[in-house]
């Protein structure tokens, strides 16, 4: 065998010859298959060098130790090589496999993005927050109301305009003693009566007048009312109350004024304005709840007295988004709620 | 109501003259909402004054009738001018308005000399349209004769007047009237308030008593006066200024009997009504209205009466709806003589009622709607009969007086309490000024007694008085305080779970909708398997078509489905959290007595129909409008996927099952109970219905019962230990009945208690040569883990072999070889 000879004869130059051999052929190799081929040729167990270092055993210490020295240089010389060349063609075939593999990233991006909550819900769910986050809790009650619920329970007298059926949908018939309610009102009483004072409450709810769907007025709309009943309640804390809502709602930067009003189930009463974009807007009424309506329902007023606060959320929606037309709101259309997004 | 600055100046003792800024601010802080501010007579300028029409020339050549006029702007003889007029309302001798070249009209109507009509015309005849006073065009003004010619008519004629349009609260009837503004003006600004009723007005023969009627209905009508007056001029032209003012507050001008008779109501409040003495028969009574009474009010209008009309009448017949309107039966005509004026006080529920069963709006019923001064009848009748005798000639022949003298109310003020209300520590001083400034005095200091004059009602309470006191201070001056800190309970559980619905719908592509409640029994009957008699029914619908109020939310989803679609929006997924409305039986909700206690509410709510919250969606299209994605469908799968997604937000431990429910395929809906509480349905919608809304694909869709699930939800999850010994992974195939849901197969085997089972899956279902008909094969998909050692693969046999054991016997299954 040509590699025992080398061993054999001690014939350096064969050595010598069998290790630039395989250097160059290291050194030309172009893919990682390529070198596969080169490393068993080369230096794998049947290569000349491999054979030889083999046949060190044979040889008497003097020169065992010699060639041994040798070979040994030049084989870890060439794995060396081979490691080296290794790597780098794993990284070049590497970088041409992600050029290769190279997308629009962007395309994934498009056509996303159907779904939404309807603005009026976020609006309230921003009410109810900001409330909560003051230790208020929150109170529903039926749409199908009594009307004593209703009216009679807020010092609403019997002959009072909003009670006609021009203003009011009557249930079965006039005489039913249900209606739709027309404000969330009824809520708050039934918050007196089913909790233990003192009462920090809001009720957001859906409420019904009988008006023509237009530009700016809707059949069903949504309102949130506040009710505080509590000991040394008057109009300082309605005041801070709602300068600190307006301001949680619109921006720190907005004013608010209370001016004089009537409603008859707070005395005084008062309509709250906020200064917004420029201008004043009616938001709402307010005012210190009237004791007959407290007295109405069990509550002893000389310990205890209340303020009580309302306003639209779909007036509320109209100014602080901008939104022109009462019926985007009622019709359905998905591209409204969509504009909104997916704001809780 | 609208008011000019001027005749409320006139009622103030000002040195200085109030501003239209002072007033509207001090309105709007006062609490009546200035609606508009109008400036009379903004932009009249240069040289207009009083002239005499002389002489008249009738250009006939025209298409129609102009005139050419001489008219005298001076003392002097040689102060005359030519001016051509369109208008022909008026006669030489007549004064006018005459605008000259240089001046200016309220429009940026600059007047000139000019040619027209083949004459020069020198300037301008005035109408009051023109003067900016009235927006009527019945040519031109015609003024009274006293006015100087020459001399400047914006001064003579005070053309120049700042006018308030305010909002009126409905428990201030006091400020319907110049009397109450201006006590209120003059409050604000610290002046001295000339009450018109303290004028000290004498007429002779005033006091002569004369029984000239009587009050029937005592409960309605608290006051009477009757005031004949005789020798009455009915063609004598209004004075200037009344009429001007009256135009100003809105009001026409008619005939010097109605003008008086407005103009002493906007003074001070107080509707009267003048009747023709000589088309009475007998005396005048204040009565209710007799069964089948009938009555043709001014407008007009003949109405049927009730026997809850109040009316004033004659001996014969209704004469008016009292408060109201007036007949046409005893109006004052052209040719009336003698009347006899009706001043009186009634009470407002009454007009209030008969207002609204006659659906009767007037300026004397708002009035008296909101309450009038049960004093005032008195003074205002002999106020109007002095201007009956100065501008008609007439004669006062006596009056007939029937009063109830009304006492004086008095209110308790709880100190404590005004201070808790407004926030403000008052000094006794400043308490009694405020209220004397509104007309109340203090009576008594310990405790706090407060008189309340009688033009305020509404007066009742501490609170009342608290208003009036922040009113008068300023609202602006509250002080900030912020309430006590509440306990703070958070949402409630049912309250966090509808939020987390939302926010999952949202975020899984769903769009929320808002749809009316109001629907028609047919189409309510699409989805819901209820007869009509359980439908709630709205007794004064909107639209007929839609008297209903709806018991699923899939109808109306199903009608915004379609308008979205009809705009182009085809591929969607949309939702709905609302109300849906039955009842059981028929019923009444009395009136309650008050107070009332928790048990009332508890039976009244007991009478309420049943009203629980639903959740509702429909989808169809395209899941995805992104052509890089895959492109599927909206589909049954996908409507049951989501309920089940939204039931295991809840937590709850749910049965699902094959239905047949009104509106859905019958082979494809599911159902979703806990025991026998249905918690809602899902599945593809019946292709009958979408066909009649033309879709080209079939809808799917979903319903579920909130208030059904809030019973069952739970939020509070208990943890196992995570276990780390090895995992042992079997699967097993299975026959059994094509028919067996899947569900139930795995639920089952959930079920056997097996306490190292910790997951099993459905991994396939197959249907083909090797199975034999009715039946199918199941693959499920095991994994094994104990909580204490690692299982031998005996134990894992034995256990696969219990399941086997257990579906054999449940399901008659057998392994698939």
């Amino acid at each position: 065998m040509p590699s025992d000879e080398i061993v054999n004869e001690l014939d350096l130059a064969l050595l010598e010859a069998a290790y630039h051999a395989a250097k160059s052929a290291i050194d030309s190799v172009q893919d990682l298959e390529a070198l596969k081929s080169v490393k068993i040729q080369h230096v794998g167990d049947k290569s000349k060098l491999a054979i030889a270092n083999r046949s060190l055993g044979k040889l008497d210490q003097n020169l065992r130790a010699k060639y041994g020295a040798i070979l040994g240089q030049y084989r870890a010389e060439l794995n060396q090589l081979l490691l080296n060349k290794q790597n780098e063609l794993t990284k070049q075939r590497d970088e041409e496999i992600l050029t290769l593999e190279k997308v629009d990233v962007t395309l994934a991006s498009l056509g996303i993005g159907n779904g939404g909550i309807h603005p009026l819900h976020s609006t309230i769910n921003r009410v109810v927050e900001i409330f909560v986050a003051m230790g208020y809790s929150v109170e529903e009650g039926p749409e199908v109301e009594a009307e004593w619920l209703n009216f009679d329970a807020l010092n609403i007298p019997e002959n009072h305009p909003a009670r006609s059926m021009q203003d009011t949908f009557y249930i079965n018939n006039s005489q039913s003693g249900m209606v739709l309610r027309t404000q969330t009102s009824p809520v708050q009483i039934r918050a007196l009566l089913n909790r233990e004072l003192p009462v920090y409450v809001i009720s957001p709810g859906k409420v019904f007048r009988s008006d023509e769907l237009d530009q700016t007025h809707t059949p069903v709309f949504h309102q949130v009312e506040g009710l505080v009943v509590d000991k040394g309640i008057g109009m300082p804390h309605l005041k801070s109350t709602i300068d600190h809502f307006a301001k949680q709602m619109f921006g720190p930067e907005v004013q608010t004024r209370l001016r004089p009003s009537y409603f008859p189930f707070t005395e005084p009463s008062a309509e709250m304005d906020v200064f917004f974009q420029g201008r004043w807007v009616e938001w709402g009424g307010c005012g210190v709840v009237n004791p007959k309506v407290l007295e109405g329902v069990g509550i002893d007023t000389s310990a205890y007295s209340g303020f009580a606060f309302g306003m639209g959320i779909e007036r509320t929606l109209m100014f602080r988004n901008g939104v022109a037309d009462m019926r985007d709101m009622v019709e359905g259309d998905v591209r409204f709620t969509q504009m909104f997004g997916k704001i809780h | 109501m609208k008011v000019t600055l001027s005749w409320l100046s006139e009622l103030i003792e000002s040195k200085q003259s109030i501003s239209a800024q002072v007033a509207q601010q001090a309105f709007t802080q006062l609490g009546f909402e200035v609606e508009s501010v109008t400036n009379i007579g903004e932009g009249l300028t240069g040289p207009i004054i009083i002239g005499q029409v002389i002489q008249i020339e009738e250009l006939t050549e025209y298409k129609k009738p102009i005139r050419y006029c001489q008219v005298k702007i001076g003392k002097d003889s040689n102060d005359v001018i030519g001016i051509v007029c369109g208008a022909s309302n008026f006669d030489a001798s007549d004064k006018v308005v005459v605008a000259l070249p240089g001046s200016m009209l309220p429009g940026n109507f600059s007047i000139s000399m000019r040619e027209t009509y083949g004459k020069t015309s020198e300037g301008m005849i005035c109408s009051l349209k023109e003067l900016g006073i009235a927006d009527e065009h019945s040519g031109i003004l015609v003024v009274d004769s006293e006015f100087e010619i020459g001399s400047d008519a914006v001064d003579a004629l005070r053309l120049k007047d700042t006018v308030f349009d305010l909002s009126i609260l409905p428990d201030r009837g006091y400020a319907l009237s110049v009397r109450g503004l201006a006590r209120e003006l003059a409050m604000h600004i610290e002046a001295k308030f000339l009450d018109p009723i303290s004028r000290g007005i004498n007429i002779e023969g005033v006091n002569r008593q004369l029984e000239l009627g009587e009050i029937v209905a005592k409960d309605a009508c608290t006051k009477l006066i009757l005031t004949k007056i005789t020798d009455v001029n009915v063609q004598a032209k209004t004075p200037w200024e009344m009429k001007r003012r009256l135009l100003l507050s809105g009001m026409r001008s008619i005939s010097l009997p109605v003008d008086i008779t407005n103009y002493v109501m906007i003074e001070l409040g107080q509707p009267l009504h003048a009747f023709d003495a000589d088309r009475l028969t007998g005396k005048i009574q204040i009565r209710y209205a007799d069964e089948g009474e009938t009555l043709q009010t001014l407008d007009h209008t003949d109405r049927q009466l009730s026997t809850r009309d109040l009316v004033v009448a004659d001996d014969k017949r209704a004469l008016s709806l009292a408060g109201l309107m007036g007949g046409t039966d005893s109006e004052i005509g052209d040719n009336s003589k003698n009347m006899i004026l009706e001043a009186a006080h009634f009470v407002a529920h009454q007009v209030s009622e008969s207002a609204r069963r006659h659906n009767l709006t007037s300026e004397a019923g708002r009035r008296f709607q909101r309450g009038v001064d049960p004093n005032l009848p008195k003074d205002t009748a002999l106020y109007a009969a002095s201007l009956f005798v100065a501008h008609a000639g007439g004669r006062v022949q006596g009056s007939f007086v029937s009063e109830n003298p009304t006492s004086a109310r008095e209110v308790n003020l709880d100190l404590d309490l005004l201070e808790t209300i407004t926030g403000l520590t008052l000094t006794k001083n400043e308490i009694v000024n405020v209220l004397e400034k509104i007309g109340c005095s203090v009576v008594s200091l310990e405790p706090y007694k407060v008189l309340i004059p009688s033009w305020r009602p509404d007066i009742v309470d501490s609170n009342c008085i608290a208003e009036e006191i922040l009113r008068v201070i300023g609202y602006d001056l509250i002080p900030n305080v912020s309430p006590p800190v509440a306990k703070g309970y958070g949402l409630t559980k049912n309250q966090k779970l509808l939020n987390d619905l939302r926010s999952f719908l949202a975020s899984s592509k769903f769009t929320e909708v808002l749809t009316y409640p109001f629907i028609s029994a047919e189409k309510n009957a699409e989805f819901a398997q209820l007869s009509q008699d359980h439908l709630v029914k709205i007794a004064n619908p909107l639209s007929d078509e839609q008297p209903y109020l709806r018991s699923s939310l899939l109808p109306g989803l199903f009608e915004t489905l379609s308008r979205n679609f009809n705009r182009g929006n085809t591929n969607l997924s949309i939702f709905e959290i609302g109300s849906v409305y039955f009842q059981e039986i028929v019923q009444d909700i009395s009136r309650v007595e008050f107070p009332i206690n928790k048990n009332v509410l508890v039976s009244t709510d007991k009478a309420l129909p049943d009203q629980p919250k639903m959740l509702g969606g429909l989808i169809i299209g395209s899941k995805s409008e992104n052509f890089f994605s895959s492109s599927e469908s909206w589909a049954w799968p996908d409507a049951i996927r989501v309920v089940t997604e939204l039931l295991n937000l809840a937590n709850i431990d749910y049965k699902i099952r094959t239905t047949n429910k009104l509106g859905f395929h019958p082979g494809r809906c599911a159902e979703f109970l806990v025991e026998d509480l249905e918690l809602g349905v899902a599945g593809e919608v019946h292709p009958n219905i979408g066909d009649k809304y033309s879709f080209v694909h079939r809808v799917s869709g979903f319903e579920l019962n909130l208030s059904a699930v809030y019973k069952v939800a739970n939020d509070l999850v208990l943890a196992r230990p995570i276990v780390n010994y090895p995992v042992a992974k079997e699967d097993l195939a299975i026959l059994i009945d094509l028919d067996l849901p899947s569900a139930d197969l795995v639920k089952s085997v959930k079920n056997l208690g097996i306490s190292e089972l910790e997951a099993v899956d459905l991994f396939d279902i197959y249907l083909g040569d090797q199975v034999p008909k009715g039946k199918k094969s199941v693959a499920l998909a095991f994994r094994f883990r104990a909580a204490d050692r690692t299982l031998t693969s005996e134990e894992v046999a034995a256990l696969k072999a219990q399941i086997l054991h257990s579906l054999e016997q449940l399901f008659g299954a057998t392994i698939r070889s």
